[in-house]
């Protein structure tokens, strides 16, 4: 915890770093009125990459000064609570299309993902580690590693996953007609996990709230079918 | 965290008990909500670190890249207007 504590201080400047890159990131995105295409995800990140690339800085280091960062998210996920709680006296009422919509939605994106993957003929090692692509980061770690996946890997396809999604929800949900926030934040949740319930938070308050129920569900639930559906696709 | 030999993380879990309690008191906690918000608004800044990895994976995992992103981007297309019809489907039968 002590020696963590001073790698953190020692390089804390890279703290800065991102935090740079998020502040442009996000300036860019209220300009352009919140354009899913200049999320500050997709701004920052290159930004912040090639800069580390120029100074010749290693990631690994870059990752350990910014752990103050990725450890926000577990209380983080505690905290969706609070939203969510708001949200669940209407539930009951809600129960048939939500438990729908995440058992099917959650099975359809594991079946869709894994169909692609043996018809572009992808080595098994890869198919393990984005089985569990559209689960939450923490949570696809979790059933990665309990697949003998990549875990470097997983992170980078639940990313890719999760900007994706907010990148096409909006077009979708405007062909087909969706206009409830509660509905378009419970897809964007079961489809782009925490990325997308960033995103739904934008959106509104209720859109998020759906979301993390749709993320937080899907979560589970996918980590209970995928072992045994994974072992089908196989080579 | 290994309760029921199923990987549920402990802050999934730490979600599901803050969110018995929350339901199961009326009191609206002011001094929790403030704070929730206050972080729920910056979680994109929390993938920055985890998202700057993408641009330094190895030269495997980049060779099979273009395959990967066509099935990322196809299956999570794909997904999301099977649950919008779903959505549409479901809600019209109410």
């Amino acid at each position: 915890m002590l020696q963590q504590w001073q790698q953190i201080t020692a390089s804390s400047w890279l703290l800065g770093l991102s935090l740079a890159g998020f502040t442009i990131g996000l300036w860019v995105y209220r300009r352009s009125d919140n354009n899913p295409f200049l999320h500050p995800l997709l701004i920052g990140t290159p930004i912040i990459a090639s800069f580390l690339y120029l100074s010749n800085i290693n990631f690994e280091l870059y990752y350990q000064a910014n752990g103050a960062l990725s450890w926000l998210l577990g209380p983080t996920t505690v905290a969706l609570a609070v939203p969510l709680s708001k949200e669940l006296r209407q539930l009951p009422a809600l129960m048939r299309p939500v438990s729908l919509c995440v058992l099917l939605g959650g099975f359809v994106a594991a079946v869709l993902a894994l169909s692609l993957a043996v018809l572009f003929n992808i080595s098994d090692e890869v198919l393990l580690s984005i089985a569990a692509k559209s689960v939450t980061t923490p949570i696809a770690m979790g059933i990665t590693q309990q697949l003998g996946g990549l875990l470097t890997l997983i992170t980078l396809v639940v990313l890719l996953t999760g900007i994706v999604g907010i990148v096409v929800t909006n077009i979708i949900f405007k062909r087909t007609g969706i206009v409830d926030e509660r509905w378009q934040g419970l897809i964007l949740g079961i489809a782009s996990h925490a990325i997308g319930t960033a995103r739904a938070f934008e959106i509104s308050p209720r859109c998020g709230a759906f979301s993390t129920l749709g993320m937080g569900l899907n979560g589970i639930w996918t980590s209970v079918f995928l072992p045994s559906l994974v072992a089908l696709f196989l080579h | 965290m290994w309760l029921t030999g199923l990987a549920i993380p402990g802050p999934l879990l730490g979600m599901l008990l803050l969110l018995t309690a929350l339901s199961l008191s009326d009191r609206p906690v002011e001094f929790l909500e403030n704070t929730s918000s206050l972080l729920i608004q910056n979680l994109s800044l929390m993938f920055i670190p985890i998202s700057v990895g993408a641009f330094f994976l190895s030269r495997e995992i980049y060779q099979q890249f273009p395959s990967i992103l066509t099935l990322i981007l196809l299956s999570t297309v794909g997904v999301i207007i099977f649950m919008a019809l779903l959505i549409k489907r479901l809600v019209r039968d109410d």
